[in-house]
């Protein structure tokens, strides 16, 4: 019988697919610098994407979180919208207050912005949102990095304190699935961050089938995007944000209540402000929620104690006029009962509010 | 069934085709199909539903087998070796709860092992009595019929297996209020009630079942097509287990790789791709252009078609591989003609088991009757209660009965059709002379019946008459 089998069709047929498996598998790792994921659907069949394709549950947003920065950047609108002679072209960078988590496209931040048809040096303002959930500001410029290649005038840059302890800053996973880009970062803009190790099995055919696999999802979703116009899961209930807290003065593990400096990735900055001078940069400290709560004399809210944030705030507040950037602290603009899910998540009249100021900041900055 | 599944059966099968004694691979198919039935059986909320659902399974199948078989066939010994190891394997399945391996025992969830005994104790009595009781057995025989049917009503009616979830809670002490109508699943019911129904009918018919409880129970609980088909008859699926291998292996193991191969590509490649944009109740409300919502439609019915293809090759495939040949159960529906011509080659096993069962018995009647109905009556009820039977059989719902009201008046109309055409050709000079070439003809009929089978699928994938009645609005763009 094995005889027979050695011998078979069967047999042969068996042992070349295996050989040829394992030959496409490892001459995947060839093009591992190949840009499969400029390959897309979107802008061509189905609408550009308002903000980057993100999403835990695809069934009910039509969305899904990626980690191919070609993907995110070929799925979003920005990807194919030819910028008129008349057009100053702001992009709002940041976390997922400026992605807009539980808000619908039309209701972030940068879509309330650029439907004030704001006018800029004669020029009419379009906003464009490239923010994206997570708290890391190497992600922040892994992306401007990417997307200044679609001619911005202006990047409106939101940052928070939690986005910079460098201890963090490689384990959003937008940055530790782009170890490559990572380490090229660190190179072109000098920044003291720790490199990641690149694993060159990851890029086989079998290492990379979760990214081939998600970027073809993220093609069909293009169709559900595109006939319903939602990109987010909308629960009718959810957990409001903390306002009460038990008598925790921590701050991840910074001790005796002092801020050290030294451990924050302000440097990423300066260094991307300084690096692309033909840029304009706003850098603005978001609004962040102001319990009036249980121990809100110790705590802001959920993140921040209040003696690490106050130290923050003056910090940054001398860092930026020291490296003379445009900065605006708006950290209280908003009202505690304008948030939602968290600190950081604005509700529709939040966005409103914060728009409004953003608006002035704009002409502000259009008028230097 | 998951890939761990399949890739389980695909070892088991080639394991058992290697085997060249027929009779110890068939042992193995017989105790590997009774644990993969178990194995089948989604971990459920209810404590031990997954176990009792398939040893109610096994119950049955052994009275059914005592109401069928001749005595003569019972009587011999292997299949009392058979039936002790059915018993065997089932008691030790239970046996796991007291092994403490967490790991294996949490698939099955057993009962106390008393609880089996008694259980074991009462289908043994219960198939004596009717081994016994040679004449009565018809009476049996209606008693099984009208209780897997009794079973099918429960499960495909929401509020009834609502209702069971919460007594079957009640009975283990578990709190009904969050009890649900899916906690109530039982894989595999429907193909196994089919092939019970036949077996039975094909008894009470007068044509004797000369199967040993080895063959029956593999035909019954055959762990390929054990989920999604196709329905094979007792008689072929026993006369291809008995020559599974005569065939060349090699023959066997292309056949059904190409088709196990087929089947991957289908379901979890095509069908689960189409999944993410199919119409469903959800994206169903959410459309805004027409355009996309009849790419929805369309990618509905694609996925549909592959999901369910997908999985008959794989059974196929896997079957081959064991040298077992299972009836086809698709072919090329989407390219029919016809609505005729569609339903005789989509889920061919099945609409032939409701011709055989439902359709050909009830044209006789009606036609046998003294004040007979006119023949177009006739087939509009036949058609129509025919559609209307196999859409109950995927759920009891308004919407299931409206799909089945759909394709049944698409059948009706397309039986007219063809006799007035039928007429007009006979009362024509020249036939050829039609107003169309037949290319376009050909093309035109293959275009208007995947459309008319596809806006068909609407009542199936949606479940409430409203959103349904929507959906059609924005397809032909109202609002």
């Amino acid at each position: 019988m094995f005889k027979s089998l050695r011998e078979s069709v069967v047999v042969r047929i068996i042992v070349k697919s295996l050989l040829l498996l394992l030959l496409i598998n490892y001459a995947f790792i060839l093009i591992m610098n190949v840009p499969i994921g400029k390959l897309s659907l979107y802008n061509h069949l189905f609408t550009g994407r308002e903000r980057f394709p993100f999403g835990e549950n695809p069934q009910a947003s039509y969305n899904l979180s990626i980690y191919n920065l070609d993907a995110m950047i070929a799925s979003h609108q920005i990807a194919a919208v030819p910028k008129a002679d008349d057009e100053y072209r702001v992009f709002v960078v940041g976390d997922s207050s400026v992605w807009g988590y539980l808000q619908p496209p039309e209701k972030t931040l940068a879509s309330m912005l650029d439907l004030k048809k704001l006018r800029c040096n004669g020029k009419t303002v379009r906003v464009y949102n490239l923010g994206y959930p997570s708290l890391s500001i190497v992600k922040d410029l892994m992306i401007i990095d990417r997307i200044k290649a679609y001619a911005p005038d202006l990047i409106i840059w939101m940052v928070t304190l939690e986005s910079l302890p460098i201890d963090l800053q490689t384990a959003t996973p937008l940055v530790a699935n782009n170890a490559i880009a990572l380490n090229h970062l660190i190179s072109a803009y000098g920044l003291d961050i720790p490199r990641l190790n690149v694993d060159n099995r990851k890029f086989s055919l079998i290492g990379r089938r979760r990214e081939l696999a998600d970027l073809i999802r993220l093609q069909f979703y293009g169709l559900m995007w595109s006939a319903t116009g939602i990109d987010q899961e909308y629960p009718t209930e959810y957990n409001p944000a903390q306002c009460d807290f038990e008598e925790d003065y921590s701050f991840h593990d910074f001790k005796n209540n002092e801020l050290d400096t030294a451990r924050l990735a302000i440097n990423v900055i300066e260094k991307a402000i300084e690096s692309n001078d033909d840029l304009d940069f706003v850098v603005i400290n978001e609004p962040i929620l102001v319990s009036n709560g249980v121990n809100s004399d110790i705590r802001y809210n959920y993140y921040y104690p209040r003696w690490a944030y106050d130290q923050y705030r003056a910090w940054m507040e001398s860092e930026m006029e020291r490296a003379g950037i445009d900065y605006y602290d708006l950290w209280n603009l908003v009202p505690e009962k304008h948030f939602t899910n968290s600190a950081i998540h604005l509700d529709y009249t939040g966005e409103e509010i914060l728009t409004e100021r953003i608006s002035s900041v704009l002409e502000d900055t259009c008028k230097k | 069934m998951t890939l761990t599944h399949i890739a389980v059966f695909i070892i088991l099968a080639i394991i058992t085709r290697l085997w060249k004694q027929t009779a110890v691979s068939g042992w193995v198919m017989m105790i590997a199909g009774i644990i993969f039935v178990f194995w089948l059986q989604p971990v459920s909320s209810i404590r031990s539903l997954e176990f009792w659902l398939p040893t109610v399974l096994f119950g049955i199948v052994i009275i059914c087998w005592s109401i069928v078989t001749p005595p003569e066939i019972i009587h011999k010994p292997e299949n009392k070796w058979s039936v002790l190891a059915a018993g065997f394997v089932i008691l030790l399945i239970s046996g796991l709860r007291y092994t403490g391996i967490q790991w294996i025992s949490k698939f099955v969830n057993p009962p106390a092992i008393w609880q089996v005994l008694i259980y074991g104790a009462l289908v043994a009595c219960l198939a004596f009595a009717i081994i016994k009781a040679s004449e009565g057995r018809k009476y049996y025989a209606i008693g099984v019929v009208t209780t897997l049917l009794i079973i099918f009503s429960l499960l495909k009616y929401q509020p009834a297996a609502l209702e069971i979830s919460r007594i079957w809670r009640q009975l283990n002490g578990q709190s009904t209020k969050i009890a649900g109508a899916f906690e109530f699943t039982w894989v595999g019911y429907s193909y196994f009630a089919f092939r019970l129904l036949h077996v039975l009918r094909e008894w009470q018919q007068g044509r004797q079942s000369m199967a040993n409880f080895k063959d029956f129970i593999l035909y019954i609980t055959f762990f390929p097509s054990f989920t999604a088909g196709p329905i094979d008859r007792l008689e072929h699926f026993q006369k291809e287990l008995a020559t599974r291998n005569s065939r060349e292996i090699n023959e066997d193991f292309l056949e059904g790789g190409k088709r196990i191969g087929r089947g991957l590509l289908l379901k979890f490649i095509l069908a689960d791709s189409l999944a993410m944009i199919a119409i469903n109740p959800a994206s169903a409300t959410q459309v805004t252009h027409s355009g996309w919502l009849w790419v929805m439609v369309y990618a509905y019915a694609f996925r549909l078609y592959f999901d369910f293809s997908g999985y008959t090759d794989i059974a196929i495939g896997i079957s081959r591989l064991m040298g077992i040949r299972l009836p086809e159960n698709f072919n090329r529906p989407y390219l029919a003609e016809n609505v005729t011509v569609f339903w005789n080659r989509w889920h061919m096993t099945l609409t032939q088991w409701f011709r055989t069962y439902y359709f050909n018995p009830v044209t006789r009647f009606l036609r046998s009757r003294e004040k007979a109905l006119p023949a177009a009556g006739i087939i509009l009820f036949t058609q129509l209660s025919t559609m209307i039977l196999i859409a109950l059989w995927h759920g009891i719902s308004l919407n299931f009965v409206l799909w089945g009201v759909w394709n049944g008046i698409g059948l009706f109309i397309h039986n007219r059709w063809a006799e007035w055409q039928k007429d007009r050709a006979k009362q024509s000079d020249n036939t050829s002379n039609r107003d169309f070439p037949s290319t376009v003809r050909k093309f035109a009929s293959i275009f208007a019946t995947f459309n008319f089978i596809a806006l068909g699928w609407i009542w199936f994938a949606i479940p409430d008459f409203s959103t349904s009645l929507r959906v059609f609005a924005q397809l032909f763009g109202g609002q």
